[in-house]
């Protein structure tokens, strides 16, 4: 009789348990992406947990997964007397085309630290789709953030840095004609990155305005 | 006791995978002509003349003029746009496949 009496049903656990025990959960998942999936998937290790443990050489050594590193040179940053913005280094100045075969697509983004400027001009000879968009420092590309997304052709103006990123544009074919961007620009940036459309990247240098106005001496 | 072990470490392992897997891929687009479709796998040639095997699954979306079409209308021959994404393009996953008109390259 006692043992039949033993028999109980199971205690159900209030929310409290639950959400305690779903708390706990979180946490650990947490910690356990941070400190292990991330750095040996994907080589991020924003704690240096993955270093220590010597797990990051796991990750896939594709370069294209990685985020665009900052520059080494000095960073570019205003400094704001008043009115006018003073700036460590030199004026940039860069221009360069793109021929899209037929749905092709290309990126081209340049460094700027944060409220650094830009002036800038492209022209498209067919239509594009295009995104002008920014990438923070050190943030997946899927982090992205757009600017501008209009349907144009062409597009002249300026442009201030919210954040310490590559900034720049993504321009695609989206037809069976050849078409060419022609883009133009000058400002405070420190490095070019062009990205393709099969997933590779090329790094291009930008020039001092100075280096060209001694060409033409 | 035992119950509650195993739940947590299920609901763990579910956010790990989860979390791990919003952690996007690269992004790559094959532009090319159909060489082979066979066992969810189509290989294109690109206009430089590389051949790429991309995978194909369920979520796959095969498209003609933006509308979505049965995946039996790929064929040898046609011209094609592949959104996918992987560690490269040769272990990459279509997203999308494209069928467009003929690319006559330049």
């Amino acid at each position: 009789m006692d043992q039949e009496n033993d028999i109980r049903s199971p205690i159900a656990p209030t929310l409290v348990e639950l959400g305690r025990a779903v708390g706990f959960s979180i946490f650990v998942t947490v910690l356990i992406l941070v400190t292990l999936v991330l750095p040996a998937e994907y080589g991020i290790d924003p704690l240096g947990a993955g270093r220590a443990l010597g797990i990051t050489v796991l990750a896939p050594s594709t370069e294209a997964l990685v985020p665009v590193p900052p520059p080494n040179s000095a960073v570019l940053a205003p400094v704001q007397e008043g009115l006018v913005a003073y700036y460590p280094g030199e004026y940039q100045v860069d221009s360069r085309e793109f021929v899209l075969g037929p749905y092709e697509y290309v990126e081209y983004k340049y460094h700027l630290a944060q409220n650094a400027t830009m002036l800038f001009s492209w022209v498209a000879s067919g239509d594009v789709a295009h995104d002008f968009h920014g990438d923070r420092d050190g943030a997946p590309a899927s982090a992205a953030q757009s600017f501008d997304q209009q349907p144009r052709r062409k597009a002249d103006g300026s442009f201030t840095a919210p954040f310490s990123g590559i900034h720049g544009w993504y321009w695609e074919n989206p037809g069976g004609n050849t078409v060419t961007v022609r883009v133009t620009t000058s400002g405070f940036y420190t490095a070019a990155h062009e990205f393709h459309f099969d997933g590779t990247r090329v790094p291009r240098e930008v020039r001092a305005l100075d280096a060209i106005t001694a060409r033409r001496d | 006791m035992i119950q509650k072990i195993m739940m947590r470490l299920f609901v763990m392992a579910a956010l790990v995978v989860g979390a791990s897997n919003t952690f996007a891929h690269e992004d790559y687009r094959v532009i090319g002509t159909v060489m082979k479709y066979q066992d969810s796998r189509i290989e294109v040639e690109s206009k430089d003349g590389n051949t790429t095997s991309i995978r194909l699954d369920r979520q796959t979306a095969i498209t003609r003029d933006t509308q979505k079409v049965d995946v039996t209308e790929l064929e040898v021959g046609l011209s094609v746009v592949v959104d996918a994404y992987g560690d490269s393009a040769e272990d990459a996953l279509a997203l999308e496949i494209r069928i467009v008109p003929p690319i006559v390259n330049p």
